[in-house]
């Protein structure tokens, strides 16, 4: 009885005491803070404690305020954890706008899953999470988490502005480094903040207070091109218990050459035998990996499997020659064995897929997301993307073109650059015959022949079959044509050439409109291009065109009976520095007349105050693009 | 002619399947040459044999029965895109605490041609994972070796489940074509289940009986045998689909009773009618007795009271009361989580926690309110008597001249019999105090509407400056300020200019929390690109950007209906005012057009008077489901419409 009554009393007392903390209230964020802001960081303390190579200890305080329901996303209250990362500590307190404590949750309240998503086979990633309701705006939380772990070959950067639309009152990390391991570190886009550091020997302090939220905008650059980032690198460290050297580029590549890939790229001596058979007589070194490229292609699947050395280190090619499936590693890595089996030369290369990021060539760390293999070819690098079973010998696509990549050697790392696939190389050209009759309606022939990033985005029409391929031309390629029918469609794979042929017969009715004097109707009868970027009062990003492409539109007309040509539009020319469109008339004869289309953007960054001019070019193009004509009755 | 092919066809295929051997690892040659699917050749994949037995199996060691499923399945994979179909995840239940199912007894290859000659590759232990996927699941993910275009796959596993009772749904159809679908389920007599068909597509069973001999004990079981060949696939590729599951077809099982009186044991019945489901859900602890609980509101509901006198005051605001002081927390269900008491003292809850207090709160103020179980959209439309046919629960009150409200108070921006979109489907069962009860119709009494009235004024340079006021009611008013109410102005205004081709100077939102009164937007705005003109004459669409000038519905045949989820009404009416100095020389003619029984409507109307031209069109959805058999004439109704509103108005130079 005592006992409970004391343990009362103890409730009643922490009640009390953890009722409100005026700090921690709304109302004390600064109205510069708030603009354009979901959430608010109001403070946050991120210590990294390097206590041997493999030793580390992070530990994290975050204060924030989330002033509206699309600031949930920034209340993140997770902690990621595997085999070799221990979670010491772990809680979360929810205050209502006045400071006032809503909600406790300690480590026990936190649900634990795996961290793995629906495409990966396995991984021993897990999370522990919560998920919280929020009941009112704005609330505060206060999240706390600590964790040990063996591995040092990551080390969590500072990133105190982390997307858009997030205000900093204050962000403070500190790096410390009692054992005094070599290590190096790089700030990255500084200059324009105003950033506090404090350098000790061993021991470094960064701060960043009253920082506004961004805001993003239309055709601009990549928020990560923006936002301030610190990076730090041991040059010794652990990675799943594997011990590694990395003063630069060089030495660390052959660290991941001798921990990650040697001995890993043993076939078995049949496979090796069917190989050799395979290029027998060839001796053109590209023309053998071309055949040992398509056997890997036939034989394989990609499955993503996030095992070994922190999912760093590739499945055996063995194991994948028997199976017959792999992540990247492990697909990258079989393919190099059997191009060995070849004699041909290849390396294991990493780098960034998907968004356009380089490796940091000044800066040797664990970088990169996705593996491809890389075959000098006498400075004539050629490149292949080992996890796809359809695409052409040597083509990249968007996926990882043009980009710094981690080559990895015997000799070592060597950062090169991907082959890269720029404007006019990005062309679609279509050729129309179009026959109009009478009644409005239309039938027409079509051929479209796409190549370099184009021949990427219009090769996935592969894959389906007739009737969604036809589904797919009404309700996505041409969803603004109604009464589409599509009669005859024919797809050609060209990967020799790396060109994609769409033939295509089709009909439309009620195309025109017809009265009794007129017949109108549109031009640009296939390739509609309407984008017309955002328009700001206040511009305040650079305007940057992410990818330069090409499309040419040739069209042939035949007017029905009974009507005749009066006049066509006069020829239109438009040449900014952004690209050009033209558009050309010609009659051919009474009854037949041509339509010539280009439209050219040009891949390129511009100060802001071009954005307006580009906006307009894109405006007068959308009006173009509906140009209508009319021919007269007879 | 068609359907004599098809006998031939059906007549042929199944000369093909007799011949076929459905053993484990008796794959033929035929089968490995097979390029495509012969009835559907765009087919990714088939199953040539998809095989599953359930059975009931004593465990000496509990005293009870096992629920154990052996599952065969034989895959043909014809390209790369049925690659996937190599990945097979198998999910159980596997609680940090409690009994656990378990999955065993995984083996498979996978077959291919080599030099014409069948080989095979077995799935090892490492093309196996299990991982715990959260507090209460595991997965087993298969993932089978050698896979290549034209390989088949085979591979058998066995469940075994603790939950005996608990079967999982045969399913009939999938999304590839079944050449061979075998289902068994052997039950005890002691089991009595309801059995029934869900989707567009159905199979038969066929019941047989047989002995058993357990120590001294001898019991029927009764097999349940589903046989089928060439089902066709369904896939799930189109709009308007609330939960392409309730389309696709299979069977449910749900237990209705248990009986070992003949063994000495107990008789229990479950479910048999709605009113038995309705009256168990009402005993389940987490359900009758939480409506009971009244003391944790006292306070806040006598305060409530003191202005709020009529019946109507009180429902009114009682409602607003918990919508703004209770956060759903997004789960669906019928039984409270933690309580309505802890609920209510954090704020926020599941469905049933915030429903349930609402009801008792409703009740204490002397209403006549009772619970409402309902089967989200989600869940399926509720068929058959059985608990899990609810997922989901709202409020009514009934008056006594037979008039009632329903009440979601989930959802904040709802109103009373308003219910937002997840509880639309079809019709709730309300449960009365004594545990009786009936259903209720939960389809939205009245149209969601949206009413455009725009006035514009054609300038001399062919550009156009007018205003727009819009009104959105009911499920169109909740649908938008659920979506769109946490939006800043500035982005929502962007969105619409880019939307409309048009420059907005003036945006104004009005009435956008009252949800007793309609959503209002006004705009002033400006616009260049509406207007075209070709040798001298000018040509616009009398709705301008309102105009509809694509028909959703594009495809030559659907089988499942159209799910609007409501019925609606858009109504235009727009004013041009056009510049002097040039006259009208074509008008579109009027148009009305109707589907059958008038479940659609369409009317337009445009006129001329002085330098003004009006447009009225009307188009309205009377029922909230287009079903399959109306579909050509839907497709055809808004084809007609697409074609009459782009119809230009012309105006010449005089």
């Amino acid at each position: 009885m005592k006992k409970l009554s004391l343990l009362f009393y103890f409730a009643f007392f922490s009640i009390v005491c953890n009722a409100q903390d005026i700090s921690l209230s709304a109302l004390l964020i600064p109205k510069e803070l708030k603009e354009n802001a979901n959430a608010v960081i109001r403070n946050e303390q991120i210590v990294i404690n390097i206590l041997a190579v493999d030793e580390m200890v992070v530990s994290e305080k975050r204060t924030i305020t989330i002033l509206n329901k699309l600031g949930n996303s920034s209340a993140a209250m997770y902690q990621h954890y595997d085999n070799d990362t221990k979670i010491t500590k772990l809680s979360a307190i929810i205050y209502d706008a006045f400071g006032k404590e809503i909600q406790k949750y300690p480590k026990g309240k936190f649900s634990d899953a795996s961290a793995v998503d629906g495409g990966t086979l396995y991984s021993d990633s897990r999370v522990k999470y919560l998920e919280y309701t929020p009941t009112t705006y704005p609330y505060t939380l206060v999240f706390e988490s600590e964790y040990k772990t063996s591995s040092t070959g990551f080390i969590p950067g500072w990133v105190p502005i982390n997307r858009y639309f997030v205000a900093v009152e204050n962000s403070e990390y500190k790096i410390l480094n009692t054992p005094k391991i070599p290590w190096r570190k790089k700030n990255i886009n500084f200059s324009n903040f105003n950033i506090k550091i404090e350098e000790l020997e061993n021991n470094i302090t960064y701060s960043i207070k009253n920082q506004p939220a961004f805001e993003p905008e239309n055709v601009s650059i990549n928020f990560r091109d923006i936002a301030p980032k610190t990076i730090f690198a041991l040059e010794s460290f652990s990675l799943k218990g594997t011990l590694g050297n990395n003063p630069n580029w060089k030495d660390f590549g052959l660290w991941m050459h001798e921990k990650l890939l040697k001995g890993r790229d043993v076939l078995s001596p049949e496979t090796i035998a069917i190989v050799k058979n395979m290029i027998d007589g060839v001796t053109d070194p590209i023309e053998r990996a071309k055949l040992v490229y398509q056997y890997m292609q036939q034989k394989t699947r990609y499955i993503s499997v996030q095992v070994g050395i922190g999912g760093w280190e590739p499945i055996a090619a063995n194991l994948v020659d028997d199976v017959g499936y792999g992540d990247c590693k492990g697909l990258t890595n079989y393919t190099k064995a059997l191009l060995d089996a070849a004699d041909v030369t290849s390396y294991y290369t990493v780098v960034y897929a998907d968004d356009k990021i380089n490796i940091d060539k000044d800066f040797s760390s664990l970088q990169g997301n996705h593996v491809i293999l890389n075959i000098p070819n006498n400075g004539n690098d050629i490149w292949l993307e080992c996890t796809s079973q359809t695409m052409p010998f040597g083509f990249l696509g968007d996926f990882t073109d043009d980009r710094d990549v981690l080559v990895v050697t015997p000799e070592g790392g060597i950062i090169k650059h991907t082959a890269s696939y720029k404007n006019e190389q990005n062309l679609q050209a279509s050729k129309a015959t179009i026959q109009l009759s009478e009644n409005g309606s239309l039938t027409a022939t079509i051929q479209k022949v796409s190549t370099g990033i184009q021949y990427d985005s219009s090769v996935g029409l592969e894959r389906y079959s007739q009737e969604e391929l036809i589904k797919s031309y009404k309700t996505d390629v041409w969803d603004y044509i109604n009464n589409l029918e599509i009669n005859k469609a024919g797809l050609e794979n060209n990967k020799k050439t790396v060109q994609f042929t769409e033939n295509l017969e089709v009909s439309v009715e009620n195309f025109a409109t017809v009265n009794e004097t007129e017949f109108l109707f549109r031009v640009n009868v296939f390739n509609r291009n309407s984008f017309v970027p955002n328009k700001y009062k206040d511009r305040k990003l650079p305007l940057k065109i992410e990818r330069g492409y090409k499309d040419t539109d040739d069209y042939i007309f035949k007017i029905p009976e009974n009507y005749k040509i009066e006049s066509l539009p006069a020829e239109t020319a438009l040449v900014t520095k952004f690209g050009e469109y033209k558009l050309k008339f010609n009659k051919i004869d009474e009854t037949s007349f041509s339509y010539s289309r280009e439209l050219f953007i040009k891949e390129g960054l511009y100060p802001k105050e071009d954005y307006e001019e580009y906006r307009n070019f894109r405006r007068t193009i959308a009006k173009l693009e509906n140009l209508r004509i009319a021919i007269i009755k007879q | 002619m068609i359907k004599k092919t098809a006998l031939i066809l059906f007549v042929l295929f199944q000369t093909i399947t007799f011949s076929q051997d459905y053993k484990f690892g008796k794959i033929s040659q035929e089968e490995l040459e097979e390029k495509f699917h012969p009835i559907d050749s765009t087919a990714e994949a088939a199953y040539l044999f998809n095989y599953r037995r359930s059975y009931f199996d004593f465990n000496q060691t509990k005293g009870g029965f096992d629920l154990i499923t052996e599952v065969h399945q034989r895959i043909k994979i014809y390209n790369k895109e049925g690659f996937d179909y190599a990945n097979k995840s198998v999910y159980y239940y596997n609680p940090d605490s409690g009994d656990s199912e378990s999955v065993y007894d995984i083996s498979g290859y996978t077959y291919y041609l080599e030099n014409g000659k069948i080989e095979k590759e077995k799935l090892s232990k490492d093309g196996i994972f299990r991982e715990k996927k959260d507090k209460f699941n595991t997965v087993v993910k298969l993932t089978l070796p050698k896979i290549s275009e034209g390989c088949i796959i085979e591979f058998k596993y066995t469940v075994s489940s603790p939950y005996a009772t608990s079967i999982d749904d045969v399913r009939f159809q999938m999304s590839i074509p079944v050449k061979k679908m075998e289902t068994k389920l052997e039950i005890p007599e002691f089991y009595a289940f309801n059995i029934i068909n869900k989707g567009y597509y159905s199979v038969p069973f066929k019941k047989a009986s047989k002995t058993f001999l357990v120590g001294s004990t001898t019991y029927i079981s009764n097999t349940y045998s589903y046989d089928a060949e060439n089902i066709p696939p369904l896939k799930n590729n189109e709009s308007y689909v609330a939960n392409i599951d309730n389309y696709r077809g299979g069977a449910k099982f749900e237990l209705a009773q248990t009986n070992f009186m003949s063994v000495g044991g107990q008789f229990k019945s479950y479910t048999r009618t709605w009113e038995e489901v309705s009256k168990q859900i009402f005993e389940y602890e987490s359900f009758g007795s939480e409506l009971n609980k009244s003391g944790y509101f006292s306070d806040d509901l006598n305060k409530i009271l003191e202005t709020a006198k009529s019946d109507s005051e009180k429902i009114g605001s009682i409602f607003n009361f918990l919508k703004n002081k209770m956060k759903w927390n997004g789960f669906y269900s019928k039984y409270t989580d933690n309580g309505v008491r802890k609920a209510y003292k954090e704020n926020v809850g599941n469905v049933a926690d915030i429903n349930l207090i609402l009801i008792a709160m409703l009740r204490e103020a002397g209403l006549n309110a009772d619970p409402v179980l309902v089967s989200s959209r989600g869940n399926g439309i509720p068929l058959f008597p059985t608990l899990n046919g609810f997922d989901y629960v709202i409020g009514i009150v009934q008056f006594s001249d037979n008039s009632y409200v329903l009440l979601d108070a989930t959802e904040p921006f709802s109103s009373p019999n308003l219910l937002p979109v997840r509880a639309l489907n079809w019709q709730g069962r309300i449960v009365q105090k004594d545990g009786t009860s009936d259903w209720v119709t939960l389809t939205a009494s009245k149209h969601a509407l949206e009413e455009n009235f725009m006035m514009v004024k054609l300038t001399d340079d062919l550009s156009i400056e007018g205003l727009l006021r819009t009104k959105n009611e009911n499920l169109n008013a909740l649908t938008i300020r659920r979506n769109e109410n946490h939006l800043k102005e500035e982005d929502l205004k962007a969105k619409l200019e880019e939307a409309y081709k048009i420059e907005i100077e003036e945006y104004k939102i009005g009435n956008k929390e009252d949800v007793n009164l309609a959503l209002t937007r006004t705009i002033k705005f400006s616009s260049e690109d509406l207007v075209e003109q070709i040798n001298d004459k000018i040509y616009l669409e009398p709705l301008l950007f309102l105009t509809v000038r694509n028909n959703p519905f594009k495809l030559e045949e659907r089988k499942y209906p159209v799910d609007f989820a409501t019925a609606w009404k858009d109504v235009h009416r727009v004013t041009i005012e056009i510049p002097a100095g040039y006259s009208v020389e074509k008008l579109p003619e009027p148009l009305a057009i109707a589907l059958p029984e008038n479940i659609g409507v369409f009317k337009y109307q445009v006129t001329q008077n002085a330098n003004k031209i009006s447009t009225v069109a009307v188009l309205e959805f009377n029922a909230p489901m287009i079903l399959p058999e109306n579909y050509q004439f839907l497709k055809d109704f808004y084809s007609k419409l697409v074609l009459k509103e782009t119809e230009k108005v012309v105006l010449v130079k005089q």
